[in-house]
């Protein structure tokens, strides 16, 4: 099963033409020299969207991590502002 | 039996202003909208016969002209930059100040691009006698409309600055807006103007 599945496998590897384009829409290329400008284009708007909302989700990330952290060390602070109880009684007995 | 809520919930800092989250995420969809039309330019010029992409009559486009503008907008954007510290500090009067240059700046820009259209309008260049002439009123009218809303932005900004009522998420949301503007105008500039 395995040895007829990698001759027709074969098989279409060969039988397939002799140049293929990854790019989808560089076969729209015309005559002119412009099939840069479609391989360019479509690598600039595959990798904008991506680069953008990357760039949007990692800033909130890090606004949030800020955020956090001062939400923490501001906590901590009226924690040690605050008195301890023992202290508290301490400075009622006095 | 119901749980009794203990004090109040802690009060939360809000990360990212919810209004400049939006504007990021509108500015994420106008960044692609102009890389549309910058790409349908690029490929259109790129398959274009040799001299067939120019204007009529001669006429080419205000490059240099348009150099002085951009330098009027990219100072602009560096004025709210100032702005936005002055404001930071608590320096509101100053602040209000360098907003309303950025703003006056801003406007300057527009005014000068419409100038620029005007000259080439009454040269016989429009939208339909050639693709290149297409291309350039729908671009860089485009970025005018965008520079205007922002211009009405700031504005607004201005004026509430001024009467003290101005809410850090809006300035930040106008000056979002204004540094989308102001980024992308180079690009358009060296990718439709030469």
């Amino acid at each position: 099963m395995v040895f007829r599945t990698l001759v027709v496998a074969l098989a279409l590897l060969f039988a397939a033409p002799a140049s293929a384009l990854a790019c989808p829409v560089c076969g729209l290329a015309g005559p002119g020299n412009n099939g840069w400008a479609y391989l360019a284009m479509t690598l600039m708007l595959s990798a904008l969207p991506v680069g953008i909302l990357g760039g949007v989700l990692f800033w909130v990330y890090r606004r949030t991590k800020e955020a956090e952290e001062a939400a923490e060390a501001e906590q901590s602070r009226r924690a040690s502002a605050a008195p301890t109880r023992r202290q508290a009684g301490v400075e009622a007995v006095r | 039996m119901p749980m009794a809520l203990v004090g109040e919930p802690p009060k939360r800092r809000a990360a990212v202003p919810s209004g400049v989250l939006g504007m990021l995420l509108f500015v994420a969809a106008e960044v692609m909208f102009f890389a549309g039309l910058i790409s349908a330019f690029t490929i259109t010029r790129a398959g274009a016969p040799p001299l067939a992409w120019s204007l009529p009559g001669g006429v080419v486009l205000p490059a240099v002209e348009t150099a002085f503008n951009s330098i009027v907008l990219m100072m602009s954007g560096v004025v709210l930059v100032v702005a936005h510290w002055r404001l930071r500090r608590g320096e509101d009067a100053k602040a209000a100040r360098a907003l309303l240059a950025a703003t006056i700046l801003g406007a300057a820009f527009v005014l000068l691009q419409g100038r620029e259209w005007w000259g080439l309008l009454s040269r016989g260049v429009t939208m339909q006698t050639s693709t290149l002439g297409a291309f350039f009123y729908l671009i860089v009218g485009t970025h005018a409309l965008h520079a205007a809303c922002a211009i009405v932005g700031l504005g607004v900004a201005w004026w509430r600055l001024r009467r003290g009522a101005l809410p850090a998420g809006f300035f930040y949301t106008a000056e979002t807006f204004w540094y989308f503007v102001v980024a992308i105008w180079p690009v358009i500039y060296f990718r439709v103007y030469f």
